[in-house]
């Protein structure tokens, strides 16, 4: 409930209980034609929901029984690197290296409570305990200043992430390829939603896209961090259409960044196509510290970070078991609903109470009409009239 | 929540940190992660979601026609206007009458605190004597010894003994709250119908919960929560209300999230045979579901023995739940009513339908809502912030903590009961009268008689789910004929 919410509440209701005499406006009238917010600042995702389960699957209860959120990395060719949280703490936040050590602090002391999280890192952590690393790392390789894989293979990390940005990029993925046994990611941001197959043929493990990036781009001007989600997983599922390693353990996965920052925005993009998220959240509470008058020492930080995903990890938890799964990986589309047409245009998400996509509503309309009046159109035709009802 | 000095310097320095990165984060919610950082708990929030789109402003009422009068009577005189709500006899033997289509949706005692259960109470008891009888539902945490032994037939069958635990637990809740002055004989008497809640957290341990009711409704989910049991976080579990509910004090009250004797269709039907049969088939059973999947829910419940189906939508309040649970999960209350309709209309192959009542709760507070909600097919509407707004409260959402700065749901020694019991009065009162305003005003004889055809939507979404006819009159679906007509004509000119 925001503030505009609140007071419309109040105003239907106050000046009832005052006089208990009938009002003379409709306060919601008055509010609610407001100019309309700049469609800019509309978030997609409050208008996103996902239906819970009731009597027709029964909910789980996440304080008495299982919930898994387990997550293994790693094609079937590769070294596998598991998961308890299905979350990998990567942003574009320029830290401190201080600030990186207490994530790193916090990461070790979730590993030891069995809660093993992964992070993306492109600079080494500034720690003498980097050795007892618990928590799997994969080092950002930046093709820029070094592509030999010895350099980066010195903190020994559990996998790679390389950023793609031209045919080099692939070159150098197919020679790391050769010689790395575990995950390499490929973040597409910069050319999505270009290359997907390809990169995949070459054998990387995972793919990562960065919403916020992708966003920006000319190509996705307007478009919302939903139709990215969705337009990525439909790339990785076309890759493995009619493929006979089509296999959901071993399948490349998909890795969502950017604006998937609480634990509604996880479950919406796991529902979406996500299998991991780039969290980005634990590495700004860190960084938050730099702006304490008194800033704490790294292992105070690390405290703030543990705690913080300890809650998370909570809320991970129970939305899934209330929409009646046990895995968190069993999250689907169609647990989705929206109150947006441009919602279901861009996550293709269906409408709420309807149950169908926008798009299946309006060709269910159009075609049933054209077959009432018996009018003949070309395909051709009535693509036009869905791509105007669409506004494609 | 009145925060701590570190938890809102932490927020100070979260909110510095995301705005000087370059990424996006949801500014809102900061709130959220600071408390997660300052005890690794999962953070509650109270009252309802917010819903960007909740329909209603996009759907108007339209005034009446000539046409449409059905006589000369002036309906506008509100007198002549029926606005009562009957619930049961599909199944029960007894029928429940209340003057008003509204009611008190489930508020526990544990979750409101006592003063503010009282003034309902007294509000409720002084509307009746005034001849407009207002539903009341308990919540799930059990009810008030008042509420259960407020008539002399309740009484019958007690024993010396229990009679005068139930009289010692009445004096200690008095006592705790600083109510002793209030007159006994007045407070052991319930004058308007009581539903009482049963969740599956069974917080009751006197039969009379259920014996000395005017209707059981069975509580599947809710729409705050769907998916999660009730909960009442540990500091609001004091001794008393602990006491009420039969489980340790101090210690949240974490219900499970489904019942654990109803797990499908089949369990739903031998829960409800098995309260018919202790109520001797004379108490109306409602089964309540979060929206969700509408129509498969309302279609076990309508073949279930149920007298009625209640659904609360995604702006349902509560007394607590995580607040992110809240924020994601359901759907909201105008697009689950028209699947709802359908499931009864698919099921009765005759005019019997109208047996089977549709209580809809969830972003509805008041007639013009309440209103909207009964010309789509709801049959009653609960109601729980709009009472709570009428007994002061301010919206501050911290009902899940025992910090509330109308003295409802904490902090209960700022609440003036004779203030409040006046609010809810004049707000049952002022609603009461506006419904049969618009009753009148669009010609109809009882507010029920209010249909689809007496609504139309402001804007195509509201109008492809719900059905309703433009403002220009012409539905969506003509719209897009209209275009298939033009590419058509156009073909012809090329």
């Amino acid at each position: 409930m925001n503030d505009a919410d609140k007071f419309i509440i109040r105003k239907a209701v106050l000046e009832l209980a005052k006089t208990g005499t009938p009002r003379f406006t409709s306060i919601d009238d008055d509010v609610r034609n407001l100019p309309k917010v700049n469609s800019k600042t509309i978030n997609l995702w409050d208008y996103v929901t996902a239906i819970g389960a009731q009597l027709s699957r029964p909910p789980y209860d996440p304080y008495r029984e299982t919930i898994s959120l387990d997550i293994s990395i790693g094609r079937k060719k590769s070294r596998k690197v598991s998961l308890n949280i299905p979350l990998i703490i990567y942003g574009n936040i320029a830290i401190h290296p201080s600030s990186l050590e207490a994530v790193h602090l916090a990461l070790n002391r979730l590993a030891e409570k069995g809660n093993v999280l992964g992070l993306i890192s492109e600079i080494d952590i500034n720690t003498t305990n980097n050795n007892n690393r618990k928590y799997p790392l994969f080092k950002k390789v930046s093709f820029y200043k070094n592509d030999s894989l010895e350099h980066y293979q010195k903190s020994c990390p559990e996998g790679l992430v390389l950023e793609y940005k031209d045919q080099d990029s692939l070159r150098m993925l197919q020679n790391f390829r050769k010689e790395f046994d575990g995950p390499i990611l490929v973040d597409v941001s910069e050319v999505f939603p270009l290359y997907i197959k390809t990169i995949l043929e070459e054998g990387a493990d995972g793919i990562i896209v960065d919403t916020d990036k992708v966003t920006k781009k000319e190509s996705y001007k307007g478009k919302h961090a939903i139709a990215v989600i969705y337009d990525a997983r439909n790339a990785i599922n076309d890759y493995y259409k009619g493929r006979e390693e089509n296999d959901n353990d071993n399948n490349a996965i998909l890795i969502i960044a950017g604006d998937v920052n609480s634990a509604g925005k996880i479950v919406k993009a796991a529902a979406l196509g996500a299998n991991v998220v780039g969290y980005s959240t634990s590495m700004l509470i860190a960084h938050s510290n730099m702006y304490s008058e008194k800033p704490s020492d790294a292992s105070s930080i690390a405290e703030n970070v543990y705690r913080h995903m300890v809650g998370t990890k909570g809320e991970i938890k129970g939305i899934p078991a209330a929409l009646g799964y046990s895995d968190f990986h069993n999250l689907s589309p169609s647990d989705l609903r929206t109150s947006s047409i441009d919602a279901s245009l861009q996550g293709n998400i269906p409408l709420e109470g309807v149950d169908r996509t926008y798009k299946e509503m309006i060709e269910e309309i159009v075609n049933e009409y054209v077959r009432e009046k018996g009018i003949k159109l070309n395909s051709l035709e009535i693509q036009q009239i869905l791509r105007f009802m669409v506004r494609e | 929540m009145p925060y701590s000095k570190d938890i809102l310097e932490l927020k100070r320095h979260l909110l510095r940190a995301a705005e000087s990165s370059n990424s996006y984060f949801d500014l809102t919610k900061l709130i959220v992660d600071v408390r997660k950082i300052n005890d690794s708990e999962i953070p509650y929030s109270g009252l309802g979601a917010r819903s960007p789109n909740d329909y209603f402003p996009s759907i108007k009422i339209i005034g009446s026609k000539l046409k449409t009068k059905e006589n000369d009577d002036d309906y506008t005189i509100s007198n002549n206007i029926d606005t009562r709500f009957t619930l049961g006899g599909r199944y029960s033997t007894n029928i429940i009458t209340s003057d008003v289509p509204f009611f008190v949706s489930g508020m526990s005692y544990g979750s409101l605190k006592l003063p503010a259960k009282i003034a309902l109470h007294l509000a409720l008891n002084r509307l009746a004597k005034e001849g407009i009888k207002v539903i009341m539902n308990t919540g799930e945490g059990g009810a008030l010894p008042w509420e259960l032994y407020g008539s002399e037939e309740s009484w019958s069958d007690v024993s010396k003994k229990r009679h005068e635990n139930i009289l010692s637990y009445a004096d200690r809740l008095l006592k705790e709250h600083n109510l002793e002055s209030i007159d006994r004989d007045s407070l052991f008497c319930r004058l308007y119908p009581l539903i009482t809640q049963y969740a599956s957290g069974r917080f009751w341990k006197d039969p009379s919960y259920l014996l000395n009711a005017d209707g059981i409704e069975i509580k599947i989910g809710q729409g705050a929560k769907i998916g999660h049991g009730g909960l009442l976080p540990g500091p609001k579990v004091t001794d008393l209300v602990a006491e009420n509910r039969g489980i340790p004090s101090y210690k949240a009250a974490h219900s499970p999230s489904r019942h654990l004797d109803i797990l499908g269709p089949e369990d739903l039907v031998a829960k409800i045979l098995e309260l018919r049969e202790i109520t001797d088939w004379r108490i109306p059973i409602i089964v309540k579901v979060g929206c969700s999947r509408v129509y498969d829910d309302i279609e076990i419940i309508l073949k279930s023995y149920a007298d009625a189906a209640s659904i609360d939508g995604f702006v349902g309040g509560t007394g607590a739940a995580p607040w992110e649970l809240r924020d994601i999960i359901g759907i909201n209350t105008i697009p689950s009513l028209k699947p709802a309709r359908e499931a009864i209309a698919n099921y009765y192959s005759t005019d019997k339908a109208d047996e089977f009542r549709l209580i809809v709760h969830g972003s509805v507070w008041d007639s013009d809502r309440i209103a909207k909600c009964i010309a789509l097919g709801a049959n009653g509407v609960g109601i729980g912030t709009g009472f709570l707004l009428s007994m002061g409260c301010t919206l501050v959402q911290d009902c899940y903590t025992n910090v509330c700065p109308a003295g409802l749901t904490g902090s209960y020694e700022k609440l003036d009961i004779q203030t409040s019991v006046n609010g809810i009065v004049n707000y049952v009162k002022g609603t009461l009268l506006e419904l049969k305003n618009i009753a009148g005003s669009v010609g109809r004889k009882s507010i029920h008689d209010l249909r689809r055809k007496d609504l139309v939507s402001t804007d195509e979404l509201t109008s492809l789910i719900c059905g309703l006819p433009l403002v220009n009159g012409s539905t969506f679906t003509d719209q897009l004929k209209e275009m298939v007509n033009t590419v058509i004509d156009k073909r012809e000119e090329v």
